[in-house]
């Protein structure tokens, strides 16, 4: 085990809390939440906004709670209804954007850009949903196993961005910059789900949530270097 | 590195019945839904700066191998028709191990060793595939 503060490797038996810098490290018995996990029903309002309200704003009480296992229904349904209930509002939108003229050009012909088509694409949102939450699950983790940071099984992170994904998706519900908002607030909460979930540091977290971004900046990076370069410096040498 | 075979009812034997129903899902959707006149989003680095990212061209690849189209599905991007390939393969394994209850086989990287090798293959071939794009 690792302290999540300091990255100080914890001898056996794990003290109470971390030699090195105090923190209290937690053995992961007291791992029950979140509130979706206790409902008293298939679908419980109550536990429903408990369970966003702590994973929007008190992502690491949230997630060091969390269950790291006992199925995957429970964390899929929840992202189902809110990601099915959400993305029916950004459709909405996307339809009175629609409406207005804006988007007539360059996103898709009549078809898809049509009502029908987004009508159709409404029906079918709780199975873009399902297929969503495994498939950037998976994503997330190959991303955590080349950081070194998968110390758990894919289920931690699968219940991870199914609580994520579902709690943020919310936030499409706000027109026009809604989106934004929450894909922002998604990695900020990734972030932080996959360090108390995982038990990781915080820089290994961070690393492996951005490093597809990371990735792309540095390829940037590599491709400005070995073509702009050379130009930029023979336009100075010629001054 | 161990190689055993799971139990169906364990909680580890989970990975067939998702990947199968999802792949299922991927080979048939491109026989219904018309890729072309789709407004696919565009890829955001490839907007802001002209340079492909690693998973460019990764649907079209997908949907032209789906359609047998092997030549364009490399030139879009060689992971698509990787991962269409693979899938091929899984397929019947995921869906008989459902139907039949096979023991599921998996693999335990014992040592840190094991895993950096496994983490450089990957990074190695992501990376290459990138490079391929790139430079073509």
């Amino acid at each position: 085990m690792q302290c999540r503060k300091c990255g100080f490797w914890l001898p056996e038996p794990t003290p109470e809390s971390c030699p090195q810098c105090n923190h209290p490290f937690h053995s992961g018995d007291d791992r029950s939440g979140p509130a979706w996990e206790s409902r008293s029903s298939g679908i419980d309002l109550e536990a429903m906004l408990a369970t966003v309200k702590g994973v929007l704003f008190q992502p690491a009480a949230t997630f060091r709670s969390m269950r790291r296992e006992g199925g995957m229904g429970g964390p899929l349904l929840f992202a189902v209804i809110l990601g099915t209930i959400s993305g029916w509002f950004g459709l909405l939108w996307q339809g009175f954007i629609q409406s207005l003229g804006f988007l007539s050009e360059g996103v898709g012909d009549q078809w898809l850009i049509g009502y029908i088509g987004l009508m159709v694409i409404a029906v079918l949102m709780p199975g873009f949903v399902l297929i969503g939450a495994f498939v950037s699950s998976a994503f997330w983790h190959v991303s955590l196993f080349l950081v070194g940071g998968a110390r758990k099984s894919f289920e931690t992170t699968f219940r991870v961005t199914a609580y994520v994904s579902g709690a943020t998706n919310l936030f499409q519900i706000i027109p026009f910059c809604g989106g934004f908002i929450g894909g922002f607030w998604y990695l900020v909460a990734m972030i932080i789900g996959v360090r108390e979930a995982h038990e990781i540091s915080t820089g290994r977290a961070v690393l492996a949530i951005l490093l597809p971004i990371i990735l792309c900046c540095a390829c940037f990076l590599v491709v400005w270097i070995f073509f702009l370069g050379p130009v930029i410096i023979n336009a100075i040498q010629e001054m | 590195m161990r190689i055993y075979l799971a139990n169906p009812d364990s909680g580890t034997a989970i990975h067939e019945p998702i990947w199968g129903w999802i792949g299922l899902a991927a080979l048939a959707v491109p026989f219904w839904l018309p890729l072309e006149r789709l407004g696919l989003l565009a890829c955001p680095l490839k907007g802001a700066t002209g340079i492909l990212c690693f998973l460019c061209g990764g649907t079209r690849s997908f949907w032209a191998a789906a359609h047998l189209d092997f030549v364009s599905a490399w030139n879009f991007n060689p992971l698509g028709l990787l991962l269409f390939g693979v899938l091929l393969l899984y397929l019947p394994y995921a869906l008989g191990s459902i139907a039949f209850r096979w023991p599921r086989p998996r693999l335990r990287l014992e040592s840190g060793g094991e895993r950096a090798v496994l983490r450089s293959l990957i990074a190695g071939g992501i990376g290459a595939n990138w490079i391929y794009l790139l430079l073509r």
